[in-house]
């Protein structure tokens, strides 16, 4: 008793470090844990000390390269996370039945979204898997008469929609296999595969707020289309993909297209009100500013700007408390400019200069307001500093510039 | 059983409103009022009572959810929380203590600081 009151009074007299105080895991960037108090004790100075704003978490605008599950979603899940974990290929008991009810419901709930047949829908690993097993078939029997087109629906970095429907119907009369990756499209734009004519279709759980580690390829069964399977084994999934399905994963799967289809609508105009308001917001701030893209085809939730005479990676160190990125996350670790940028014919030093902006179902107005006041803050002290930026005020023209070779 | 009464949803709405507050991450607890607000706003002029009783049902499954993974006292009368069990058909409640949110919660958005109280 004498030994704790001691200790309490000397605990008390040491200053309050930051460290694991209650019973709740430590996770994310800072090593300091949320009380369980209904209240976070927000420090009252926090405009005098950086280091308490450190220990908050930055705003995700970022929702192309992935986005958070939705709590419906999750919820689906749960049941079969904890106590519905029978294999869904068990033929002898309950457990399996059970589980394989539940895959079967979630493949009706994604043919739903898409406008196909539940028998056209084999769940994989993820839309890259489902790319790799709609083209092999092209690499395995490639000769002057088969071929096979392959688009993104919605682009991840500029959020361009390519005209499907028109390529569709080409395809279609030409007898060529039509293949979209429709990762980020799928739940946000409506898609119908037989509207489109779409042969094979790629799907991505983590893209529509479902869990990571799942999708989904749709391959059409009239006129039917012939693909090979990468993964052999116990021929599960019509023999198209082996493998025990991970009912938790496809549940989530389902539940997101479901939930998707139900809010897409809802969504869309949304995201399409807070992505005007980002644009006008820092157009109207900020001179030799470039949106990417056509902004008549354009999915409203992927917006790509290129800041003139500002070095694109300086920009996002700088808007350190919000998540964003420049080009895609599959080539966030080369220090290429996005080669989509290039291929759309963007001058070199303006696709060095892009930063992509993610808006999405969890955004909120008040998020954009941030990321927006920060990065008219942010550009406006970055060309403060840049020489480029000087010499343009003058009135110099950049490209009548002969650069010296030292 | 009655078709659903006036009070019925205003009570409705009021519990989603309120068991949404309890989300302890911002994007959900955001989402989820606004989204009730919206929904419950977009269907007061519904008219058909089979239309409005599917809509009711519908809000009290996500009231279910929302309750499930904010496990506040208030809704279960003081007591401690729910766990994901299974009796025969159905997803039903037992007394846990189980933060879903809670357990795995984690600091603060950048954008609470400024946050004004009322949300």
């Amino acid at each position: 008793m004498l030994l704790r009151t001691a200790w309490r009074r000397a605990a008390a007299a040491v200053p309050v470090a930051p460290g694991p105080k209650s019973e709740a895991p430590t996770r994310g960037l800072r090593l300091r844990v949320a009380d369980h108090a209904p209240q976070f004790a927000v420090p009252s100075d926090t405009a005098t000390a950086p280091q308490a704003e450190s220990v908050l978490r930055p705003l995700y605008m970022d929702v192309q390269a992935t986005t958070p599950l939705d709590p419906r979603v999750l919820d689906a899940m749960l049941p079969y996370l904890v106590n519905y974990y029978g294999n869904p290929h068990s033929r002898t008991h309950a457990y399996g039945w059970e589980s394989e009810a539940a895959m079967e419901h979630a493949r009706q709930q994604v043919a739903s979204l898409i406008g196909a047949d539940p028998r056209e829908i084999i769940f994989t690993s993820g839309a890259t898997e489902s790319n790799n097993i709609a083209i092999k078939e092209l690499e395995a029997a490639i000769q002057p008469d088969t071929s096979l087109v392959s688009v993104m629906t919605v682009n991840n970095e500029i959020g361009v929609k390519q005209p499907i429907a028109e390529i569709g119907r080409i395809c279609s009369s030409r007898k060529v296999y039509f293949h979209t990756d429709a990762a980020q499209a799928v739940g946000k734009i409506p898609l119908d595969v037989n509207d489109m004519k779409i042969d094979l279709m790629s799907i991505s759980g983590h893209k529509i707020y479902g869990p990571k580690g799942v999708g989904a390829i749709y391959i059409r069964r009239r006129p039917r289309v012939r693909v090979e399977a990468l993964q052999s084994g116990g021929g599960q999934e019509r023999g198209m993909r082996s493998g025990t399905v991970p009912t938790p994963l496809v549940v989530g799967l389902g539940a997101a297209c479901e939930v998707a289809q139900q809010e897409m609508e809802y969504d869309h105009k949304r995201i399409s009100k807070l992505a005007e308001r980002l644009t006008q917001k820092i157009m109207r701030s900020l001179p030799d500013v470039v949106m990417n893209g056509d902004p008549e085809h354009h999915y409203p939730g992927c917006i790509n700007l290129s800041f003139a005479y500002v070095e694109g990676e300086s920009l996002l160190m700088a808007l350190k408390d919000v998540a964003l990125s420049s080009g895609s996350a599959c080539t966030s670790a080369s220090l290429e400019p996005s080669y989509v940028l290039r291929a759309i014919g963007t001058d070199e030093d303006l696709a060095h200069s892009s930063i992509r902006f993610g808006i999405g179902r969890f955004t909120t107005e008040e998020e954009v307001d941030y990321t927006v006041e920060k990065c008219i803050h942010h550009v406006k002290r970055l060309r403060e500093m840049s020489p480029l930026w000087e010499m343009v005020q003058d009135g110099i023209d950049l490209k009548s510039i002969k650069w010296t070779q030292h | 059983m009655a078709a659903s009464s006036r009070a019925q949803v205003l009570d409705l709405y009021r519990a989603m409103l309120r068991e949404s507050k309890h989300f302890s991450a911002y994007n959900y607890r955001t989402y989820a009022v606004r989204r009730i607000r919206d929904a419950f706003r977009e269907n007061k002029n519904v008219k058909d009572p089979v239309e409005i009783q599917a809509l009711v049902n519908k809000a009290k499954r996500d009231l279910g959810i929302i309750r499930r993974q904010c496990c506040t006292p208030q809704a279960l009368g003081g007591r401690c929380s729910h766990q994901y069990t299974i009796t025969t058909t159905d997803v039903s409640l037992r007394k846990r203590k189980v933060h879903i949110g809670q357990m795995y919660s984690t600091n603060k958005l950048i954008i609470e600081n400024q946050e004004t109280p009322r949300t």
